[in-house]
Formats: C-alpha cells, sequence, structure tokens
C-alpha cells in the first residue's frame, strides 16, 4: 500500500493518477486497462477493496463515524476500533492499493465532540497506514516530498 | 528565478522570504557590480486596527533593508525595473480577487499566474510568499472551500514555474522544490 497525504487542494490525487499511469503495471492482456478509483465521498469499502486508488480516504472514515454514531449505543472508542478492522481488512484484501487522504489535523481544536472524533480518528488511522505503507509521500503546492 | 515560500501563520515564512530577496541581492550585486533594487509589493488591504498592527510589525521588519514599498492589492504591474522582487502575499491577493473583484478561483489562478510571469520577466529574481492554510480539516461553507480550492491552484500553478518552493517550517526552510541555498 502506497499512501499519499498532504492538505486539500495541494494536488495529492493529480499526482497518485500520474505515479500510477506512469508504471505500465495496468496490462491485463487486452491492453491498458483503465485504472479504477474509488472517491470517499461516495464509494463503499468494498469498492476501494477493488480499486487501484482511493482518493479523499478521510471523507470515507467521515461517512463510516457518522454512519456508525447514528447506532444506539456506539462510543467513539467502539467506533474506531471497528474502523480500524476495516481498514486492516481492506489492506488485506487490497495490498497493492495507492490511498490518498487529507492531512486534518493541524487546526484548532472544535467545539462539537464529533468534529474532535473525526479528527482523532483519521489521525489514529493514518498512523496505522503509515506504519504499514511501503512509501509515503506529502504533497505541498503539486510537489511531493517522500517521508517513508 | 521564482521562489515560492509557503508556511502556516506564525512559522517564519516572511522573515525567511525577506532574508533569502536581501541574499539574492547581494549575489546579485556581487555578479553586477552594481547596486541593485529591492521591491516589496504588499498585497495586505489597510483596512483596520489589526492589518495596521500586522504591516506595522512587517514595515519594522524590513527598515533599513532598502526596499522600496508598492501597495497593490489586487495587481502586480510594475513601471520600473527592479533587480529583486518580494511579493506578499497570494493569499490576500487572491482574497481580493475573489471577494473584491468578484473573480472565480480558476480566473484568479490564472491572473497571478499571468502577473508573476510579467514580473518574472523584467526582474531576475522574483521571490513570493504563500500560505498553508489546507490542513485544518474544517469543511467551510462553499464560498470559503472556493476560496481554499483558488489559492490551492495557485500555489500548485506557481509551484510549477518556480525553480524553487518551499515551505518554512517554524523558521526551518524545508525545500521541495530546488535545492536549499542554506542561507541560513
Amino acid at each position: 500500500m502506497e499512501l499519499i497525504i498532504g492538505g486539500c487542494f495541494q494536488g495529492k490525487t493529480a499526482y497518485g493518477m500520474d505515479k500510477l499511469k506512469e508504471r505500465k503495471l495496468l496490462f491485463d492482456g487486452s491492453g491498458v486497462r483503465e485504472i479504477i478509483v474509488a472517491d470517499g465521498e461516495t464509494c463503499t469499502w468494498e469498492q476501494c477493496a477493488k480499486a487501484d486508488l482511493v482518493t479523499r480516504f478521510h471523507l470515507l472514515l467521515r461517512r463510516t463515524l457518522t454512519e456508525g454514531s447514528n447506532k444506539q449505543g456506539i462510543t467513539p472508542k467502539i467506533l474506531l476500533e471497528k474502523m480500524t478492522d476495516q481498514v486492516n481488512i481492506l489492506l488485506e484484501e487490497n495490498p497493492d492499493l495507492m490511498i490518498v487522504c487529507d492531512e486534518v489535523g493541524c487546526g484548532i481544536i472544535p467545539i462539537e465532540r464529533s468534529e474532535r472524533d473525526y479528527r482523532e480518528a483519521v489521525g489514529r488511522v493514518l498512523c496505522l497506514l503509515a506504519k504499514q505503507a511501503t512509501s509515503m509521500e506529502r504533497v505541498v503546492a503539486g510537489m511531493p516530498v517522500r517521508i517513508k | 528565478m521564482i521562489w515560492l515560500i509557503t508556511g502556516g501563520s506564525g512559522s517564519g515564512k516572511s522573515e525567511y522570504a525577506e532574508k533569502l530577496a536581501c541574499h539574492l541581492a547581494e549575489e546579485e550585486m556581487k555578479r553586477k557590480q552594481m547596486p541593485v533594487t529591492k521591491l516589496y509589493l504588499a498585497t495586505m488591504q489597510n483596512d483596520g486596527a489589526e492589518a495596521c498592527e500586522r504591516i506595522a510589525r512587517h514595515r519594522n521588519l524590513r527598515q533599513g533593508k532598502g526596499f522600496a514599498t508598492v501597495e497593490a492589492p489586487y495587481g502586480l504591474e510594475v513601471e520600473e525595473r527592479y533587480d529583486i522582487i518580494l511579493l506578499e502575499c497570494v493569499s490576500n491577493l487572491a482574497a481580493n480577487l475573489m471577494f473584491g473583484k468578484r473573480m472565480s478561483a480558476d480566473e484568479t489562478a490564472e491572473e497571478i499566474l499571468r502577473q508573476v510571469k510579467c514580473l518574472s520577466e523584467t526582474c531576475p529574481q522574483v521571490v513570493v510568499v504563500s500560505n498553508e492554510i489546507f490542513s485544518d480539516g474544517v469543511i467551510y461553507d462553499r464560498e470559503t472551500m472556493e476560496y481554499l480550492r483558488g489559492i490551492g491552484l495557485v500555489n500548485r500553478r506557481l509551484a510549477g514555474l518556480a525553480q524553487y518552493v518551499c515551505e518554512v517550517v517554524y523558521s526551518i526552510p524545508m525545500y521541495v522544490k530546488g535545492a536549499n541555498p542554506c542561507i541560513l
């Protein structure tokens, strides 16, 4: 799994797409197949498992948290544990995935609990991803910097 | 050369950009064996006590360093030729164009790129200061998100154009494009 992080609107997805296009890994006999992209704003975890690249991964985490917290009796801690399991399953199913995720933790700590939980969850998941990533890059103004 | 210097608020990016501009001026002076001219293009609108305070702080920083100052909240067309131009900062300029002149994010990026290209045609060293405002995780209203997208776009396109791109992290310059000239 390769991880690309950075602030919003830095050109992370475009960079990831360029990387995938450059590699000629995507031959399947009949020629180059299209790169499969899952968008965290709308995709399911199952779609991520079949994708080459998942973009806006933080939004998938956000939606998963929101959906989970609507169920009764689930604490943020349990929710984060469940989501961590989902991430681990995803990495097992799709070890070659490229994940693009916003950094979201560099602001004022929000007043609202759910917003704090969201930032915490994205942070914890990114730490887990960073540990497992074969490479990790941070994009600033379209410029990638390899940090792992 | 075009230099893009970014950083969070209070990161020391202005101070670094100024030192860099002065360093480049010295190099230019050695090369030309002649005095050089330095211009500070200020984009902040002077519209309140806090703006005045900030402006005063930056003026003090520059004092005695030989910069001519031109206030240019919307545009950067410069008639005279300068050896060094320090433009501070792109996020103010973008805000003035988007909210003052009602330009879209794409038009704003286009306009700022055009202006910086224009400056670099006559000026050998252009140092542009921008801002890192993209990592607080807040999903703002549409207008603000569009402003963020605009500055992100400006930064990416300027970075493409620039020979050097540097993020200043609490006074430490981290070059993400081009080699660190090691002036600090």
